[in-house]
């Protein structure tokens, strides 16, 4: 055996393959990395979305918010798995009235980071919604957790790169992962792509990464308050300056969501916010777990959002007829 | 940077593109320039401290060397030994210290307040400073002529491919291949992509892969300490850790080869070993022969009788333990290692010679019983390297009194087998062939075939949180 302070050139016997030009070899192995990556970046582009339940729905999401209007004013309802599990759509609209157009653009394990940028590469693209309705609980709103590379492909804009980096202080290590995810599709979807690979290789797998996924802990009140005042008021600025109401919803939960703060804060703010029923209402049976409702817990609570929101925008149209502006 | 990456990749790629446009001094100051430039990228508030260091030591090895007063050459060294030293022990050691004698007092009824400072710990400090002390320690033995060239010295020791996590490299063994040109050698070169590769492999497949499942069992989340969670946690940090190390190693020596210097290797696969002596000799070489030649040799090694012997093996090793970290955990790690390679040198001195050196057996039944065992004791060790605290890591290990069972846990058995089995796999291959890479010697054709499959499982499977290497928290 080598001795132990061996380096690689002193210690190994020659290769003994003669007439190799190994820099060619070197090369394509370099090259093969290149095409391998393209055939990825090809691959995720074009058959990534089809083959995700998730991504397709959130696809589907994006392209109804982006879809033309309908001649009356369209009302973007953003927000998380919380969004998804925890409001009856068909109800809502129903319940809400058709003068409305509401629109669901639900994308998973997204919070405020992914919205405030979210928001503004939706205006970018053309959306121009009369009403943005933001639902998160309190975690998401104060946190600064986002969907780290799908964000940067699916909700930065390529103007908010810079502004984005300085606002989160983001190492530059951190920085450059997220340009190279806002690019390239494959990058900013490899987590999926290799949960996709893991489903296949070990069975029940998503039993034990729900085990696994990271519990936040307590927050402070006095935290919740000053975070949330300054992000609902980023918001009611923002939306105000594009023309847009804003509001935030808050959903019920199962353990202590911080609530009290947060309808202080938007006090403060000036900001909407509607918080129609609480957790503590629900039986347990409502809940899949401490966030999530279940089927008959959505109908609740779509039940008491609908007349909350219904009350909201019909003053905001009100008002905005009073003024003698457009109602969209 | 993170040696995993793509902004890595990138100044890797441009570094080495310049590199070889430049003649040799010019290559040197090229390389100091992007070495500072990488070491900055980490924490630009520490790059004074390593610029004091250097050129306190380069002048201090100078005068040592010039000098033929004993006074002086030691006070120079002196010198040189403490202000590394007092940078060490203070950046890493003083909360620590502070806060167990504020524990120990207070134990004894003396309660005082030592104030905290929550220092950040310069990175690669723990491995630059081992260089420095090599070096000066050698030119002070006369084993090594000192550096005229400030440039040359200070790329010895910040040279970037191991400048933040190691292999430490010995003076008498970088310094010449920093000090004399290079030479394009494409075989080298390739060498080297090939060894990058293989270190992304084990470091973004293995070991971040595994870190979930050990993360799982230590932080409780898997459930209260059992047999089944013990074992999911040791064996998965055990393979964590060997990967994660193995792999930025690997990546290293690659990106040292690309530009023609030669790192020494640092693992060979030590989870073959049949002794713990032979682990020793298989993990960390760098540090464990560093720890060997400058501190178990100068306090006297095997000189003087076996009590002193045990005496050096258990200091060397506690030292050896606390160098990874200022906490107790580290300190109680570097002393299970430390009793048992003085038990098994007792053992094997009942047996005949106590300095044997075990022969290879790849495939013996005997030979894997040995390697199962050692492979459970140095496990266990791990387990005090990993928890939080004592305490924690008793309770950890205390789950082998207990038995629970959750469909999750053969969920996550199975996770395991998955992500270690490749590089077992791996170890094997390299273990019986002598390779520093799998299919080293083989054809070009089956060259680009392992060079593809390790892109197409880095991109397909790597871990998907951003997991510093465990070695940059020394």
């Amino acid at each position: 055996m080598p001795s132990s302070t061996s380096s690689s050139s002193s210690s190994r016997p020659t290769a003994g393959i003669h007439g190799v030009n190994w820099l060619r070899v070197s090369l394509t192995a370099i090259v093969l990395l290149a095409a391998i990556y393209g055939l990825m970046e090809f691959a995720t582009r074009r058959f990534l979305v089809r083959s995700s339940k998730i991504l397709s729905r959130i696809e589907a999401d994006r392209r109804a918010v982006m879809s033309p209007r309908q001649g009356k004013p369209l009302v973007v309802l953003a927000g998380n798995s919380l969004l998804l599990f925890g409001v009856d759509m068909d109800l809502l609209r129903r319940e809400v009235g058709s003068e409305y157009d509401i629109r669901r653009y639900a994308v998973e394990q997204t919070a405020f980071v992914d919205w405030k940028y979210g928001y503004r590469r939706l205006l970018k693209e053309g959306v121009k919604p009369d009403v943005f309705l933001l639902m998160l609980a309190t975690r998401p709103l104060v946190g600064d957790e986002f969907r780290r590379d799908q964000f940067a492909y699916y909700q930065l804009s390529t103007e908010d790169y810079l502004p984005f980096v300085s606002d989160l202080r983001l190492h530059p290590t951190d920085a450059t992962g997220q340009l190279l995810s806002h690019y390239s599709n494959f990058y900013a979807n490899r987590s999926d792509v290799r949960k996709f690979i893991l489903a296949k290789l070990v069975p029940n797998m998503a039993n034990l990464t729900t085990r696994l996924a990271p519990v936040g802990g307590q927050l402070d009140p006095a935290r919740v308050l000053s975070v949330s005042k300054e992000r609902l008021r980023w918001f009611e600025q923002e939306t105000r300056k594009d023309g847009v109401k804003f509001a935030l919803i808050l959903p019920p939960t199962r353990v202590d969501g911080y609530t009290e703060p947060v309808l202080e804060a938007s006090k403060t703010a000036g900001a909407a916010t509607l918080f129609p029923i609480a957790g503590a209402s629900f039986p347990p049976g409502e809940f899949l777990d401490a966030h999530h409702l279940t089927e008959k817990g959505a109908k609740r609570f779509t039940e008491s959002l609908a007349p909350a929101l219904k009350t909201e925008l019909d003053q905001w149209r009100a008002g905005r007829q009073k003024a003698g502006l457009r109602i969209h | 940077m993170l040696f995993d990456t793509p902004v890595f990749l990138l100044f890797l790629t441009l570094v080495v593109a310049a590199y070889w446009r430049l003649r040799h001094h010019q290559q040197n100051r090229m390389l100091l320039a992007v070495s500072y430039l990488f070491y900055g990228w980490w924490d630009y508030r520490f790059l004074a401290l390593i610029l004091i260091s250097t050129v306190v030591d380069f002048q201090c090895a100078r005068l040592i060397a010039r000098s033929d007063n004993p006074l002086h050459r030691r006070l120079l060294l002196a010198l040189s030994v403490g202000l590394n030293v007092c940078f060490l022990g203070f950046f890493k050691y003083y909360d620590f210290f502070a806060e167990s004698l504020a524990a120990g007092l207070g134990t004894l009824g003396i309660e005082v307040s030592v104030p905290l400072l929550k220092l950040i710990l310069p990175p690669g400090i723990s491995f630059y400073t081992f260089q420095e002390l090599a070096y000066i320690v050698d030119v002070y033995y006369k084993r090594l002529e000192p550096s005229e060239s400030l440039v040359d010295y200070a790329l010895f020791i910040t040279l970037f491919p191991h400048l933040i996590a190691g292999p430490i490299q010995r003076p008498s063994h970088l310094l010449p291949q920093v000090q004399r040109e290079r030479t394009w050698d494409a075989r080298q070169f390739h060498d080297g992509v090939m060894l990058i590769l293989t270190g992304m492999f084990r470091k973004c497949v293995i070991a971040d892969n595994c870190a979930l499942i050990a993360e799982g069992a230590f932080s409780g989340k898997l459930g209260e300490p059992s047999i089944p969670v013990l074992l999911l946690g040791a064996y998965a940090f055990a393979w964590q850790i060997y990967g994660d190390f193995s792999g930025y190693s690997d990546i290293a020596r690659g990106s040292a080869q690309l530009m023609g210097f030669h790192f020494m290797v640092n693992f060979r696969q030590p989870y073959l070993s049949r002794t713990l002596q032979d682990f020793w000799r298989r993990w960390h070489i760098s540090l464990s022969t560093w720890l060997r030649d400058y501190l178990y040799i100068s306090l006297g090694g095997n000189r003087h009788g076996e009590a002193k012997t045990y005496r050096n093996l258990l200091t060397t090793m506690v030292l050896g333990g606390l160098w990874h970290g200022a906490n107790w955990t580290f300190v109680v790690w570097g002393t299970i290692h430390g009793g048992y390679l003085a038990l098994e040198r007792w053992v094997k001195g009942k047996s005949g010679n106590p300095d044997a050196v075990e022969s290879h057996g790849l495939f013996s039944p005997g030979a894997w019983l040995q390697r199962i065992f050692i492979f459970h004791l140095v496990c266990v060790a791990w387990v005090f390297f990993r928890a939080e605290s004592i305490q924690k890591a008793l309770t950890m290990l205390g789950g082998i009194g207990r038995w629970e069972w959750r469909p999750e846990y053969m969920i996550a058995f199975v996770f395991l087998c998955v992500f270690t089995l490749p590089l077992f796999v791996l170890d094997l291959l390299l273990e019986s062939t002598g390779e520093e890479y799998p299919f080293e010697r083989h054809q070009p054709v089956v060259a680009v075939a392992y060079a593809a499959s390790m892109i197409l499982a880095v991109l397909l499977l790597s871990g998907n949180q951003i997991n510093a290497f465990i070695y940059f928290q020394f």
